[in-house]
């Protein structure tokens, strides 16, 4: 999955320059613990968000995510814990007290108001003047391609449209945070995509945080400047997008986020700080990674991306044997399950290609499967 | 978050004391004056005693308590056959109607019950119209002797209390979702089958809930009794009145009115268990 | 099939004109020029004219309006707020409270008229007005309760969410998203508790006093001794009014552009 070593390490170096340069943590939530009528949702969480970024909340239903949401709308109290915005403590404060406003997943509009109104409520309730309303709500509007619709009710608006009034409503506020409540999951697929840009536009042009809550990992990485994994109230992973899909730390996230293959590997022999030789499904295999935890006769986890994979014909001499069991055609890609000899099924998809050849292998053809060398990770093995 | 405080004092500490004061007060003293004996010039006097009780088994008075269940018990079943299709053909209507026509169910209660039991006396007396009409168009020789029977009162209670039916099985029908009729043609079932298995249960509670809001009243009403009915068809509200406010018998008549109390407890308790079992096949035509 | 059609709309107008019958007849005699009910004498507004001199019974019809106008108001303040704080309140015997509610609306007429009876007797409460308007807002609350509930329970909470998010305080937030909102609920709530009490018999009868003279009362001794058409006129009047009313309230309704539920 990941590239030649001095790259990464050109790529940290970057990174950590530029989050010295203007990153100051916007929101920070410490210790934090939530529980439910007596399920516990958020044991603890320490969680630091940075202005101007847009970061992800991600994981399956009922990891808490939208607690943690919620909890920084102010809309939650945690048992115990505080959440900070700006350094300042805000755990006490009301919602409306907050400088956050919330896109609700399901728009929350106010159904007996224009278009126009809803956007205007949040001002009127900080009794700006008339003529200030009316010139912020208007460029808003524009932002979002709504200002001939200013008239019209919620009800005689498509979800779209709707979603977009709920984050005018939001925007125009002027706060210091936004929060998302999985505003595109009631969208149709190519409306969604079409969303998510104009999201990430407006983020840039707002030059404020967003913080997105979702489910769907796809949207997760496309969005994001950073990624949090969440599984039952506890952070799996943070980082970038190509992290968490590169360099997943545990089983959870590689599953999580993608497609994902796992072998069970014994370690046989280290060789240095990353290689060591291992056997995979009773081949032995020259295999790179971060080893320095593991030991000789250790089992570990081998993971590897379906992309990550090459499909060669049955008379090569490297890649573990097995025959193809199901082909997928999905436009952009071809996606082949394969099941080993020794019964494990994997998948291996690639980019279309009809010129070559190789790739295209019928439904019970015999091949061998192997991967791009280097491009594996390779995880302890958590169960032992 | 400020203001719910006190609000949420206020509203309670007013509806709490009205409950009590207006609810569960007055009951009780129903209950403890049942339990007392009877005094000419003050109602009431402080003597303990069950002979109000002994009282209600007197087979004259057990007679008229059977009759006038009965009559309503009639009074509720011919609500429910007339009631059940009318509320179901009105929910199947088009949106923008409905409501008018609804509303024009609901307008005869604003000319007050009693002006329309006077009326239905206008209409079934000696030479009231049907009879007129009846005789006009030769179909009988004789005036029919409609009032002051058994029928009248049953005629008379179904019509005030007609709406009162259609009102809960039509909120009812509203919630039924067409789709699982669909549904149900779709897994083969014909329109009797879809009757009893899908739509019969599922309109239960508005069933239910209609006959309580007809059953109840209509043992109660005594002025359809003293206009339509006459003294042979008396209802137990007639029963009770008669001993408040001409025999002035307060403990007698508060005994019968915890009789009828306790009948409708039993009816109430019949209504929740069915609500409850509903509930669960209930639940899962919702997730339909 | 259109038989099937022609059958449900048959059905339907049947309904109607069993509802309608009794009342029609009264609204036909009301302008019969002979005092005899049963035989018909020409068209006359006579009755009408009688109706107008006839003062205690326009009297009474008057303080039945009045009655009906202020017991649903009274319901209508009381009635709301109760159906929120049961909503979205947890307190101690909120079961209870429910099961109360739920006894008064199901409690036949009579039990409620001498338990009332009783209570104002005991605690001395003058028999008229007064009397009238508690025990009539008591058999009207839990049905302005129940009507303003179900419309609470449909209630997306994320809305008021959305209100205090964008910086509304709690009366804000009550008047500008949730009363609005609700308005249709407490508007037929009200309607309700006007139709009931203005409908009611057997409760006004009983706790009724001779300062305050309603419309059942009247008709029912004008009744006993024969009958007067004035009464038919009357009721003429009244359907009328009723008629005006509801086309005026459903007026009121599609102009503020919401729909009713």
């Amino acid at each position: 999955m990941t590239k030649p070593p001095a790259y990464r390490k050109i790529r940290v170096l970057v990174t950590a320059a530029l989050m010295l340069q203007d990153k100051q943590k916007i929101i920070e939530l410490k210790g934090v613990r939530k529980s439910f009528g007596g399920r516990m949702v958020l044991p603890t969480l320490d969680l630091d968000i940075f202005h101007g970024e847009f970061v992800t909340l991600l994981g399956p239903s009922g990891c808490g995510k939208t607690t943690i949401l919620r909890l920084i709308g102010g809309f939650e109290q945690p048992d115990a814990g505080q959440v900070l915005l700006g350094g300042e403590d805000i755990t006490r404060l009301d919602p409306n007290q907050r400088p956050v406003n919330t896109v609700f997943q399901s728009y929350a509009l106010f159904p007996h108001m224009s278009v126009f109104d809803n956007v205007a409520y949040g001002l009127r309730a900080e009794k700006r003047p008339r003529a200030e309303i009316e010139e912020r709500v208007a460029r808003v509007l524009a932002m979002v391609q709504l200002e001939d619709l200013a008239r019209r009710k919620p009800d005689q608006l498509s979800g779209g449209q709707q979603q977009r009034v709920a984050i005018a409503r939001a925007v125009v506020k002027g706060p210091r945070v936004l929060l998302l409540d999985e505003p595109l999951s009631a969208l149709d697929y190519k409306l969604r995509k079409q969303m998510q840009n104009e999201l990430k536009r407006l983020q840039r042009e707002l030059g404020i945080t967003f913080v997105f809550v979702t489910h769907d990992q796809e949207e997760a990485l496309s969005m994001s400047d950073r990624v949090v994994v969440l599984q039952e109230g506890r952070v799996e992973q943070v980082g970038t997008p190509r992290d968490v899909y590169e360099s997943p730390r545990n089983l959870f996230v590689a599953r999580f986020v993608g497609e994902i293959n796992v072998f069970d590997v014994e370690v046989c022999e280290l060789r240095d700080d990353r290689h060591l030789i291992g056997e995979v499904e009773g081949q032995r295999f020259e295999l790179h990674g971060e080893i320095s935890a593991f030991a000789s006769g250790q089992r570990i986890h081998m993971l590897l991306r379906p992309e990550d994979m090459r499909l060669l014909p049955e008379d090569s001499e490297r890649g573990l044997p097995g025959q193809v069991i199901e082909r997928n055609y999905k436009g952009m890609t071809l996606e082949t399950l394969i099941r080993l000899d020794s019964g494990k099924e994997l998948l291996a998809s690639e980019f279309f290609d009809e010129s070559d050849p190789d790739f295209d292998y019928r439904l019970g053809e015999r091949v061998q499967v192997s991967w791009v060398p280097s491009w594996e990770v390779l995880l302890a093995d958590e169960t032992a | 978050m400020k203001l719910r405080k006190p609000f949420k004092t206020v509203v309670l500490v007013l509806i709490w004391g009205w409950i009590l004061l207006f609810v569960l007060a007055p009951n009780l003293l129903v209950v403890m004056t049942s339990f007392l004996t009877r005094d000419d010039a003050h109602f009431i006097r402080w003597q303990a005693t069950l002979e109000n009780y002994l009282r209600l088994f007197d087979p004259d008075y057990l007679a008229v308590f059977g009759h006038s269940f009965y009559m309503a018990l009639v009074t509720t079943l011919l609500c429910l056959l007339v009631g059940y299709p009318f509320a179901y053909l009105l929910s199947r209507l088009r949106a923008g109607v409905k409501p008018y026509l609804l509303f024009l169910v609901i307008v005869p209660f604003w000319t007050n019950s009693l002006v329309r039991t006077y009326a239905m006396k206008l209409l079934i007396a000696t030479n009231g119209l049907v009879n007129q009409t009846l005789l006009g168009l030769g179909w009988i020789d004789t005036p029919l002797r409609l009032l002051y029977t058994e029928t009248a009162v049953i005629v008379g209670l179904f019509y005030v209390l007609l709406p009162f039916m259609i009102l809960p099985l039509y909120a009812i029908f509203e919630q039924l979702r067409p789709e699982l009729l669909e549904a149900s043609g779709d897994l083969g079932a014909g329109t009797w089958q879809t009757f009893r298995r899908v739509v019969l249960p599922l309109t239960m509670p508005g069933i239910i809930a209609g006959c309580l809001l007809v059953l109840l009243p209509a043992v109660g009403m005594f002025y359809v009794g003293d206009v339509l009915g006459g003294a042979k068809n008396l209802l137990i509200g007639n029963v009770i009145k008669n001993q408040f406010l001409d025999a002035r018998d307060w403990p007698f008549g508060a005994a019968i009115s915890l009789l009828l109390t306790l009948a409708m407890a039993m009816l109430l308790y019949a209504y929740y268990l069915s609500v409850r079992l509903i509930r669960r096949p209930h639940a899962h035509a919702e997730l339909a | 099939m259109p038989m099937l059609n022609w059958l449900k709309h048959a059905y339907l107008w049947f309904v109607y004109l069993l509802l309608y019958l009794p009342i029609g007849v009264l609204v036909f005699y009301s302008f019969n020029a002979s005092k005899n009910p049963y035989r018909w004498g020409g068209f006359s507004w006579h009755w009408y004219e009688r109706l107008w001199q006839n003062s205690s019974l326009l009297e009474a019809a008057m303080n039945s309006l009045l009655l009906a106008v202020s017991a649903a108001t009274l319901s209508t303040l009381i009635g709301p707020l109760t159906a929120v704080a049961l909503h979205r309140y947890r307190f101690r015997g909120k079961r209870f409270l429910n099961s109360m509610l739920f006894v008064v609306m199901m409690s036949p007429d009579i039990v409620l008229a001498i338990s009332l009876l009783a209570l104002f007797i005991l605690i001395g409460v003058q028999l008229g007005y007064v009397s009238l308007l508690l025990a009539h807002v008591t058999f009207c609350l839990p049905f302005v309760v129940v009507t303003v509930y179900a419309r609470l329970s449909g209630f997306n909470p994320q809305i008021l969410e959305a209100a205090r998010d964008l910086g509304a305080g709690d009366l804000r937030a009550l008047v500008t998203v949730v009363l609005p909102i609700i308005f249709p609920a407490v508007l037929a709530g009200w309607l309700l508790g006007f139709t009931l009490s203005l409908d009611d018999v057997v409760v006004s009868m009983f706790v009724t006093g001779p300062t305050f003279e309603i419309l059942p009362l009247r008709i029912y001794s004008m009744v006993r001794l024969g009958i007067k058409p004035e009464v038919n006129a009357l009721a003429t009047v009244l359907l009328l009014l009723s008629l005006a009313t509801l086309i005026g309230s459903q007026f009121i309704l599609t102009r503020k552009g919401e729909r009713k539920t």
